[in-house]
C-alpha cells in the first residue's frame, strides 16, 4: 500500500476566481522520493500545507488525502498533531523566519522531542546533540546552546532538518528546501537529504521550481501549471519525452541555461572602462536582508570592460559582488583604488559626476517591483531621466520618447498607466530597464537582474538586453549568482570569493576548463537539469564565515586542493593560457 | 550585552544633562517673577532678597549654581514654603505617588497581558470584539473622565468605596485612584499583546511548531509568548511617562498629597524652583526608568544579548 | 507630489476599509456639522446665564435639549460651541506637530551619520521631560494665552511623528529607486520631495488621525485644570472640569460632554486604526 496517496484534491480560497489546486491525484511509497515541479502559483505549496493540515481557515480543500490508510484532510488538529512531526515533517523555504529567534537552537529541539514524548530531560539533551551530528552540523555542542541569529542560512537549514527528523518520520516534505540558500550550500543540504534517505529509507515529497534539483533527487516527478497536475511520471521518463507544452517549454527554459551555445567572442582591443584595485571596507558584518548583500567587503578587484562586451561577475553572497557594482555605479564610496571611464577617472560619487560621466552607467537592479517608486506612474518612472537631461522638451514630444522607450524593451504602451505594484515581475522589469535606457549609458550594470524572475519571465529579459547590446553596442556587468545564466549571455567571467578576484576567463575557457578550485565548486554546485548524468565529483564542503576572514587565501579552509602555504600567503593574481586565476597551485591542477 | 549596556548607560547622561538645561531655560524664561504676586516691596527689599535667592547674577553663573547643587542632592529651597527646601518637599510627597504609580504599572501589566493574549487566542470570535471593544474604549475616554465617573459611581451613588482622600480608610482609598490611572494603559497594553501574540502565531515559526506537531498550549507558552512580550517590554517606558502624567489629575480629583498636586500648586504659585526642582526629578527618573527598560529589553532579546 | 498616485491610493484604501472606520467618519462628520450648525442656529447662546432656570433637567424643556448648568446657561449650545473650539484647537496644533514633526523626521532620516544622531538624541531627551508638567508651567506663565495652547500641544506631539517619519526615511532610503534617482542625477532634495516623502503620505495621515485624539486629550485636559480656553468660551475638556464640580447633583452637566469626548475620541481611534490596517502592505494585492 503506498505511504500517501492524494486523490482528487482541490484547494479553492474564498472569493479567488481560480482554484489554487484543482483535482490532483498521485501517491507516494514508503521510501520513494517525489518531486513536484512549477513555477510560482503553480499550486505546488498549497498542497504541501493541504497534507500537513496548515492551510489558512479561508481555503477551502476538497478530495483525500491518505496517509498510511487515515484520511488527514479536514482532520481536527488534536488527532492531526499525532501525525505531524511524528510520521509526517516538513522543512520550509525559508530557514531565516523559520526557526524561533527567540529560542536557543537546542531548546527547539528537546521541546518537539518531549511534545512527543520520544525523549525528555537528560535524554532529549543527548538525543538533540546527536541529531545535530546527525546533519553534519559542526560543533554540535556549542551549537545545541546557540541562538538562531547566530548561524547561518545552511546551518539553520541543517537544524530544520534535524527538528524534521527528530521523530524518525516516514515521510518528509521539503518545500523548496534550498532556494534561498547560496548554490554550494544549496548542493550540500540537498546532499544530506539524499544520505538521509539512504541511511533511514525515508519517503520525499521535494517541491521545488528548479527542474535541475528534481533531476538530480528524485526518482518520479510530477508537473503542476497553474493548480492542475499536468503529466506525472518517472523522472527519467519525463525529461526524455515530456508530452504537454508546458512541460516541454520547461524544460527547454532550464535545458537552454544549461548547454546553451557559447557566445560568439567579440574582438575588442579598446578599454571602455578600467577598474584599478578597488577596495571597500565595512563596518559591522550584518548580513542583510532583501536582494541586497552588504558583509560583502571588496578587498581588492581590478578588471577592464570593452565595449559591447558582457562581463558577468560571479559569486556567492558576500563575496562582495553587488558592492563592486554600487562602486562603479557611484552609489558607494570605495577606500581606495579607481573607476576609469575611456581613460577618464570617475569621481566616486554620482552626485560628483557630471551629467555626461553619470549618465554613462546606469543599473537595474534585482527586485523590479521594489526598484520603482511605488507612488509614481510607470510613465513617470521612465521619463525622469529625459526631463532631467533634456528639460525643454514639451509635454508631446517627451510622451513620445517614453513610448519609443518602452517600445524598445518590449513593453506594451499601455501598461505606462499602471503603477508598478499593478505590473508583474517581468513587465517591472522592463520598465526598469527602460529607465535605465533612458540616459543612454555605455555601461549597464544589471545585479541580479532576473533572479527573482519566473523560467519565461526571465529568459524573455535576457533577451531584451541582449538585443539592446546589439542594437546599441551596449556593454554590460551582470552580476549573478546562477551559472546557466551566466553561460548564456558573458563573453567574459569574472569569479569573485570574499571581496577577491579566484578568476577571471572567457566563457568557454571557463566551463570547459576551471582553473580555480572554486570556480569548479561553484559548477559542481549548480543542479543540471539531466537526469542522466551522473554523480558528480566531490562538493566542497562548509560555508562563508560569518565573521572573520581566514588568512592566506580566503578560500583555503574549504578547498580539498588546499596546502600549507595557502593559510600563509595570499595568491598572486597572475594569467596561464589567457586565463587570469589566483591560485598557488593554479599550474599544476587539472580541474576538469 | 555588557557593551551594550554600558553604551546605553553612558548615553543616558547627555540626555539628562540636556533635560536639566532645556527644563531651567523655560522656567527662567517664563515671564513674572516669583514674588510679583506680593505687595510690592520697597527696592531695597527687593534687592536684598534678590541677592539672597542668586536671582540678581547671571543665567549661566545661575545654571552653573544649581548644578553644584544638584550633584549634592540639594535642589535649592521654596520660593512659597519658606522654611523647606524643595528636596524635602518632593521627598514628603514622593512615596504616595510612586505608590500609586507602581500599583497602577502593575496593574495595567497584569490585567492588560492577561486581557490581550486571551483576545488573540479568541481572534475573530465575539470575546476578541469585546476585549478589542473594552479598550478602544479605554484608549479613548480620558482620564479626568473616568475618574470623577468612577467616583460618581462607586462612592457616591453605590457607596462601597470612598471618595476622596481624607474620608475612608488606609487600605481602600487607594483603589480608586490606582484603577483610574491604570485604565488607558490596561487598554494600550491589552492592544499591544493582543497584536504581538497574533502576529506571533502569524508567523513562520509557529508554522513550523504545527509542522512539528505541537499542541495550542505548547505553541503558546513556548514560542508564541516570548515573542508577543517584546514589544509590550518596550511600551513600559512610555507607560511610565503616561502615568506620571495622569497621576497629575489622578491627585487633583481625589485630593492625594502627591508629587502632581505639589508641583500643580508649585505652578500656580510661581514656585519656580519648586517646579523646576520636580520637572528635574521626574525627568531623572524617566531617564533612568527608560535606561532599565533598555536593558531588561536588551536582555530579553537574545540577538542583542548575544550578538 | 503626484496627485494621481494618491487619489488612487486612497480609493483603493477607501475600498478596503472595515465599516468600524466608515461608521467612525461617518460619527466624526456629524459631530464637525453640529459643532458648526448649533451655535448659529439655537436660539440660546453659549455664554447667557439665566439664573431663573438653573440646574434643568435634560429635556425638561424645549429647546434646552441638553438641560442647563449651574448658571442657567443651555448646555447644548455650549457643548457644540465647546466641541468646535476643542476639534479647531486639535487639528491645527495637530497640523502643526505634523509640519514640524515630518520635517524634522524626514531631513534626520535622510541626512543619516552624525546629523541624524545629533537630532534623534534631541527628541530622545525631549521624550524625557515630563512634558504634560511644563506645559502647565508655560500656561500659568504666560497668563494663559490662547495661542500658547497650539505652541504647547504643537511642542508635544511632533516628537512621535518625528520619529515615525525617520524610520521610514530611513527604510526608504535603501529602496533601489532611491538608487536609480541618484544614478540619474536628481539632486538630493528632489530625492526628499519626489521620492521620499509621497511614500510617507500614508503613514504620515494614518498618525495624524491618532496624535489629534493625543492632542484633543491635552487641551482638554489643560482646560480642565482651568488654564486652557478661557471663560465664558469653552471647551469639552472645560465642560467636564464643571460638570465634577457639580457632579453630584447634576451628573448630566459630566456626563453629556464627557460621553461626547469620548465618542470623538474613540471615533479617531477607530479611524486611524482602520487606515493603518487598511495601508498596511501585507494587505495590498497587485
Amino acid at each position: 500500500m503506498s505511504l500517501l496517496e492524494v486523490t482528487g484534491l482541490t484547494i479553492v480560497y474564498a472569493g479567488a476566481p481560480a482554484p489554487a489546486v484543482d483535482h490532483l491525484s498521485f501517491s507516494l511509497d514508503p521510501g520513494e522520493s517525489l518531486g513536484i515541479a512549477g513555477e510560482s502559483g503553480s499550486g505546488k505549496t498549497q498542497t504541501a500545507l493541504a497534507i500537513m493540515g496548515l492551510l489558512p481557515p479561508n481555503a477551502h480543500a476538497r478530495g483525500r488525502v491518505l496517509f498510511d490508510g487515515t484520511d488527514l484532510l479536514g482532520e481536527a488538529p488534536n488527532i492531526l498533531n499525532r501525525f505531524r512531526g511524528r510520521r509526517i515533517a516538513m522543512v520550509f523555504q525559508d530557514p531565516k523566519m523559520a526557526l524561533n529567534p527567540y529560542r536557543r537552537i537546542g531548546d527547539q529541539l528537546t521541546c518537539v522531542l518531549e511534545e512527543h514524548r520520544v525523549a525528555s530531560g537528560k535524554g532529549a539533551r543527548m538525543r538533540a546533540i546527536e541529531l545535530l551530528r546527525q546533519v553534519h552540523l559542526p560543533d554540535a555542542e556549542q551549537r545545541y546552546r546557540a541562538w538562531p541569529h547566530q548561524l547561518s542560512g545552511g546551518m539553520r537549514q541543517r537544524v530544520m532538518i534535524a527538528l524534521a527528523l527528530s521523530c524518525e518520520p516516514e515521510l518528509l516534505i521539503a518545500d523548496e528546501p534550498t532556494t534561498a540558500l547560496d548554490v554550494t550550500v544549496q548542493a550540500q543540504v540537498l546532499a544530506l537529504l539524499q544520505e538521509i534517505r539512504a541511511s533511514t529509507g525515508i519517503a520525499l515529497l521535494l517541491i521545488t521550481h528548479d527542474l535541475g534539483v528534481i533531476a538530480e533527487n528524485c526518482e518520479r516527478m510530477l508537473v503542476m501549471h497553474r493548480g492542475r497536475p499536468l503529466e506525472q511520471g518517472a523522472t527519467t521518463e519525463i525529461f526524455a519525452h515530456p508530452e504537454e507544452a508546458i512541460t516541454k517549454s520547461m524544460l527547454a527554459v532550464a535545458r537552454r541555461l544549461d548547454d546553451a551555445a557559447p557566445r560568439l567572442s567579440q574582438s575588442s582591443s579598446s578599454v571602455l572602462l578600467s577598474v584599478d584595485d578597488i577596495r571597500v571596507t565595512f563596518q559591522g558584518a550584518r548580513p542583510a536582508g532583501g536582494g541586497r548583500t552588504s558583509y560583502g567587503a571588496v578587498r581588492s578587484v581590478s578588471f577592464s570592460l570593452g565595449p559591447e562586451e558582457t562581463l558577468a561577475v560571479v559569486g556567492e553572497s558576500g563575496c562582495g559582488k553587488t558592492t563592486l557594482a554600487r562602486v562603479i555605479a557611484g552609489l558607494v564610496r570605495p577606500d581606495g583604488g579607481s573607476v576609469q571611464l575611456c581613460g577618464k577617472a570617475l569621481a566616486a560619487e554620482a552626485r560628483s559626476r557630471l551629467p555626461a560621466e553619470r549618465h554613462q552607467v546606469q543599473m537595474v537592479f534585482q527586485d523590479p517591483v521594489a526598484s520603482l517608486n511605488p507612488s509614481m506612474k510607470a510613465a513617470a518612472i521612465v521619463a525622469e531621466a529625459l526631463v532631467l537631461r533634456e528639460p525643454g522638451l514639451t509635454g508631446t514630444v517627451r510622451r513620445d520618447r517614453v513610448v519609443a522607450a518602452v517600445d524598445r524593451v518590449g513593453l506594451d504602451a499601455s501598461l505606462l498607466q499602471r503603477f508598478p505594484h499593478e505590473l508583474s515581475g517581468g513587465q517591472a522589469q522592463r520598465v526598469a530597464i527602460a529607465r535605465a535606457l533612458v540616459p543612454e549609458p555605455k555601461i549597464l550594470i544589471c545585479d541580479e537582474a532576473v533572479a527573482a524572475l519566473d523560467g519565461t519571465a526571465r529568459t524573455a529579459v535576457l533577451e531584451v538586453l541582449q538585443n539592446e547590446q546589439r542594437r546599441s553596442g551596449l556593454s554590460m556587468i551582470f552580476i549573478t549568482h546562477d551559472l546557466g545564466v551566466v553561460r548564456r549571455i558573458s563573453h567574459r567571467i569574472l569569479v569573485m570569493y570574499m571581496g577577491r578576484v579566484c578568476e577571471l576567463a572567457d566563457n568557454e575557457a571557463l566551463f570547459t576548463r576551471p582553473r580555480h578550485p572554486y570556480t569548479r565548486a561553484l559548477m559542481n554546485s549548480m543542479p543540471v537539469a539531466d537526469p542522466a548524468r551522473g554523480a558528480r565529483a566531490a562538493r566542497v564542503s562548509g560555508e562563508v564565515a560569518l565573521r572573520g576572514t581566514p588568512s592566506g587565501c580566503p578560500f583555503h579552509p574549504r578547498c580539498e586542493y588546499a596546502i600549507p602555504r595557502c593559510a600563509a600567503e595570499m595568491p598572486e593574481r597572475r594569467t596561464i593560457d589567457g586565463v587570469e586565476v589566483a591560485c598557488h597551485r593554479a599550474e599544476e591542477l587539472d580541474l576538469r | 550585552m555588557l557593551r551594550f549596556a554600558l553604551l546605553r548607560t553612558l548615553s543616558a547622561i547627555p540626555t539628562l544633562l540636556l533635560v536639566i538645561v532645556l527644563a531651567f531655560l523655560m522656567v527662567h524664561a517664563a515671564p513674572g517673577g516669583p514674588f510679583d504676586d506680593e505687595r510690592v516691596l520697597p527696592p531695597e527689599n527687593a534687592r536684598n532678597i534678590a541677592a539672597a535667592y542668586h536671582l540678581d547674577e547671571s543665567l549661566p553663573r545661575q545654571f552653573v549654581r544649581y548644578l553644584s547643587g544638584l550633584v549634592r542632592g540639594d535642589l535649592g529651597p521654596s520660593y512659597h514654603y519658606r522654611d523647606h527646601s524643595v528636596s524635602e518637599l518632593i521627598g514628603a510627597a514622593l512615596p504616595l505617588s510612586l505608590r500609586l504609580g507602581l500599583l497602577s504599572i502593575a496593574l495595567a501589566m497584569v490585567a492588560g497581558i492577561g486581557a490581550g493574549v486571551l483576545a488573540a487566542l479568541k481572534n475573530n470570535t465575539a470575546t476578541d470584539r469585546l476585549v478589542t471593544g473594552v479598550a478602544m474604549i479605554g484608549i479613548s475616554v480620558p482620564v479626568f473622565v473616568v475618574a470623577p465617573l468612577l467616583v460618581l459611581v462607586f462612592a457616591v451613588q453605590l457607596g462601597w468605596l470612598p471618595a476622596s482622600w481624607s474620608s475612608g480608610d488606609a487600605g481602600w482609598r487607594l483603589l480608586l485612584p490606582v484603577v483610574a490611572l491604570a485604565l488607558p494603559q490596561i487598554a494600550y497594553v491589552t492592544r499591544l499583546t493582543r497584536a504581538g501574540m497574533i502576529e506571533a502565531l502569524n508567523s513562520d515559526f509557529v508554522r513550523t511548531a504545527r509542522a512539528q506537531g505541537l499542541g495550542l498550549l505548547s505553541i503558546v507558552r513556548f514560542h508564541a509568548l516570548k515573542a508577543a512580550l517584546l514589544p509590550v517590554a518596550s511600551y513600559l517606558g512610555p507607560a511610565i511617562a503616561a502615568v506620571l502624567t495622569g497621576a497629575v489629575v489622578v491627585e487633583t480629583i481625589f485630593g492625594i498629597p502627591g508629587l502632581g498636586q505639589l508641583f500643580v500648586r508649585g505652578a500656580l504659585n510661581r514656585d519656580y524652583t519648586l517646579v523646576l526642582g520636580i520637572v528635574v526629578f521626574c525627568a531623572a527618573l524617566i531617564v533612568l526608568l527608560n535606561l532599565l527598560v533598555d536593558l531588561l529589553y536588551g536582555f530579553l532579546d537574545p540577538r542583542i544579548r548575544e550578538p | 507630489m503626484n496627485t494621481a498616485a494618491t487619489a488612487s491610493t486612497f480609493a483603493g484604501t477607501f475600498r478596503s476599509v472595515g465599516t468600524a472606520v466608515k461608521v467612525s467618519g461617518g460619527i466624526l462628520l456629524f459631530v464637525a456639522v453640529m459643532a458648526l450648525a448649533v451655535p448659529l442656529l439655537s436660539p440660546h447662546d453659549y455664554f447667557s446665564m439665566d439664573l431663573e432656570k438653573r440646574f434643568l433637567s435634560p429635556m425638561l424643556e424645549g429647546a434646552r435639549l441638553f438641560g442647563t448648568d449651574d448658571l442657567g446657561r443651555d448646555l447644548f449650545v455650549r457643548t457644540f460651541s465647546g466641541t468646535r473650539v476643542t476639534l479647531l484647537v486639535a487639528i491645527v496644533a495637530s497640523f502643526v506637530s505634523l509640519v514640524i514633526g515630518v520635517a524634522y523626521g524626514a531631513i534626520a532620516g535622510y541626512a543619516g551619520g552624525k546629523i541624524d544622531a545629533v537630532m534623534m538624541r534631541l527628541v530622545d531627551a525631549l521624550y524625557a521631560l515630563p512634558f504634560m508638567f511644563l506645559v502647565i508651567l508655560l500656561m500659568v506663565a504666560f497668563e494663559r494665552n490662547f495661542l500658547l495652547i497650539f505652541v504647547a500641544i504643537g511642542a508635544i506631539n511632533w516628537l512621535d511623528m518625528a520619529r515615525i517619519v525617520r524610520g521610514q526615511t530611513l527604510s526608504l532610503k535603501e529602496r533601489e529607486f532611491v538608487d536609480a534617482a541618484r544614478l540619474i542625477g536628481v539632486p538630493p532634495l528632489a530625492i526628499v520631495f519626489r521620492h521620499v516623502v509621497p511614500n510617507l503620505l500614508g503613514v504620515v495621515a494614518v498618525y495624524v488621525t491618532l496624535t489629534i485624539p493625543q492632542a484633543i486629550l491635552v487641551e482638554s485636559f489643560l482646560s480642565f485644570l482651568g488654564l486652557g480656553v478661557q471663560e465664558p468660551q469653552t471647551s469639552l475638556g472645560g465642560l467636564v472640569n464643571d460638570g465634577v464640580t457639580q457632579m453630584e447633583r447634576a451628573p448630566w452637566l459630566l456626563l453629556i460632554p464627557g460621553t461626547l469626548l469620548a465618542i470623538i475620541l474613540l471615533s479617531f481611534n477607530f479611524l486611524g486604526d482602520g487606515l493603518r490596517d487598511a495601508l498596511d502592505p501585507r494587505r495590498r494585492r497587485a
